[in-house]
């Protein structure tokens, strides 16, 4: 995959199908380093899998996910037309069609393009030549998912902080099992973290005695303790009451301030104008708009689009 | 009147006084509790390991299918092992598997306590994995997702942040299990172990006299099964006013 070193994700035509039901398809899109996207769309339209499918939380039907030039996901064979090429499917086709045919060239990426569009390849009967290819291309890209969840933080409407820990041990718990930093380490960066976030006075409490803002801004300080590449926020006031939706914004500006990258899931129209440096809009499973806070809000092109903000604005 | 109380103490003289009878009930007593003890750290040990194959296969048996590679049918047959062991288990009378144990597989063994230590373990284990079971599927996702979006694998995300749940939530049901078993264990006379019921059996069989050392056996049962189930409604007080 070709990708300049600012790309840090890299969305190749994701498709995902739950049953019948078509959420993703074929999303393609780049998040740069440092840069602070905001998703909108309306409910249902497939945001949450979105995000979820760049950690694999869930698993695409088809597309790839790169993170900073690893590949994240499975080969998905129709991303790769040098491998499409190499199948059985491709050189029947290509046996086929070529008498008489003088542009080989347009013949082959025909050919590709409806093998891709009608999902011809069946990867299990397919020859030893497309199955060692595809399994170099695994060799040479892929990265461990639980590496590369470890740079992709993960933030959740619910919160999810776990219960049996206090929160000390939430923050710590990851960084000592899994960067293999000492206790003593571990817990002086989370309570620098927790002073920043305001809430050093919750050391030794558990989640179930804090309030949903500060739930979540620990869950925040959660995650930035992997030190990660990029966090991904999925609707992280949504379940606050109203009061406490700006501590948290607050704690994500300043994040944004610092340069982190963010992809963010949320209504927060005012957050979207003032932090987002692009918003993009998800609707019928693909990306129908995208651009900076500006040309976004004040001049959407998309009939749907200009239907959702009527809405929300 | 003070004929049917000297009548009382005479029989209780008789049975639980001469020839020190009382020193059978208590050694009873002693053995039902080894056998009850060892037998539940067997079922927690085979029901903790059950349910995690079980759960385990349920939540990602479709994607290591999808993936291809072995883990899936090793997975597959783990799984199939355990659906067997279950219905087995569960499908047969415990006195059946007692006597199987004993006279059949442990045929050349003449630890008895042991065979019923093992016997009533296998057993108490298909209760306690389902108990399991439902105490794993009943920590929510969102816990499990969030382990595994910092980067935790599968295996620790279950150690460190499921498992540890599930046994806060399955505690109460566990010690009943205990309550259970110490009552199952009554059994074990059948293959001559002297256990607090056979012991009660033996004495009305030198005494002749049924209604002394049955209604004493019966209230020794009695008194700890209430005692834990006392222990037990504490326990789950403690932990709900706790919550975390
Ligand atoms: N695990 C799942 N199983 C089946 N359907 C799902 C699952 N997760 C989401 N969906 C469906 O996918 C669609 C998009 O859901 P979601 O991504 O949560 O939308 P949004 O976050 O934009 O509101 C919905 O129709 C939802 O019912
Ligand atoms: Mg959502």
């Amino acid at each position: 995959m070709t990708t300049d070193s600012n790309t840090l994700i890299h969305v190749n035509g994701l498709y995902k199908f739950f049953g019948d039901n078509k959420v993703l398809r074929g999303l393609t899109t780049e998040i740069k380093r440092g840069e602070v996207v905001v998703v909108l769309g309306p409910s249902g339209s497939g945001k949450s899998t979105f995000l979820r499918c760049l950690n694999l939380l869930e698993e695409p039907t088809y597309g790839e996910v790169w993170l900073e030039g690893k590949l994240v996901t499975p080969v998905d064979p129709y991303c790769h037309n040098d491998l499409v090429e190499c199948s059985k499917t491709f050189k029947k086709m290509y046996d086929e069609r070529e008498g008489g045919v003088s542009d080989k060239e347009k013949l082959k990426s025909d050919i590709i393009a409806e093998i891709i569009e009608k999902d011809l390849i069946n990867s299990k009967k397919e020859c030893g030549a497309y199955k060692s290819m595809k399994k170099q291309i695994f060799k040479d890209n892929a990265i461990n998912i639980n590496i590369a969840r470890e740079k992709i933080g993960m933030v959740f409407q619910q919160f999810n902080l776990f219960n049996n820990l206090t929160i000390l041990d939430n923050i710590t718990l990851a960084p000592r099992k899994l960067l293999k930093m000492s206790r003593d380490d571990a817990e002086k960066r989370a309570k620098e973290l927790l002073e920043r976030v305001g809430l050093s006075d919750k050391v030794s409490s558990y989640p179930s005695q804090l309030s949903g803002g500060q739930k979540q801004r620990v869950a925040i300080v959660r995650s930035l303790a992997m030190n990660p590449d990029v966090i991904l926020f999925d609707e992280p006031t949504s379940a606050l009451d109203p009061e406490m939706v700006g501590e948290v914004l607050d704690v994500m500006k300043e994040l944004a301030r610092q340069g982190m990258t963010m992809v963010v899931v949320t209504h927060e129209i005012g957050f979207a104008r003032e932090v987002a440096t692009r918003v993009v809009f998800i609707d019928d499973g693909v990306i129908k708009e995208e651009g900076t806070p500006e040309e976004f809000f004040s001049n959407p092109k998309n009939p749907r689009l200009k239907d959702f903000l009527s809405k929300v604005l | 009147m003070e004929k049917w109380l000297q009548d009382l103490s005479d029989q209780f003289k008789l049975n639980f006084i001469d020839g020190d009878r009382w020193k059978w009930l208590l050694e009873g007593f002693e053995n039902t509790l080894i056998i009850t003890f060892f037998a539940t750290l067997i079922g927690i040990s085979i029901g903790v390991v059950i349910a995690i194959i079980r759960s385990t296969y349920a939540k990602n048996s479709e994607s290591l299918k999808k993936r291809g590679g072995v883990g899936f049918y090793v997975l597959n047959v783990l799984d199939k092992i355990c659906g067997l062991y279950l219905t087995v288990i569960r499908g047969t009378p415990v006195v059946v598997q007692l006597l199987i144990m004993y006279f059949i597989i442990f045929e050349s063994s003449n630890n008895s306590t042991m065979v019923a230590v093992v016997s009533f373990g296998i057993n108490s284990g298909a209760y306690v994995a389902e108990i399991f079971r439902g105490g794993i599927m009943s920590v929510d996702n969102g816990q499990f997702e969030a382990g595994r979006s910092l980067g935790f694998n599968y295996i620790k995300t279950m150690r460190y942040v499921v498992i540890p749940q599930m046994f806060k939530i399955v505690l109460p049901t566990l010690c009943n299990e205990f309550i259970v078993l110490i009552k199952e264990t009554s059994i074990a006379g059948y293959v001559g172990i002297r256990d607090l019921t056979k012991a009660g059996d033996l004495i009305r069989g030198r005494t002749f006299s049924a209604f002394m050392p049955l209604i004493a056996v019966a209230i020794i049962y009695l008194a700890v099964v209430v005692l834990f189930t006392k222990l037990v409604g504490k326990l789950e007080r403690r932990l709900r006013s706790s919550d975390h």
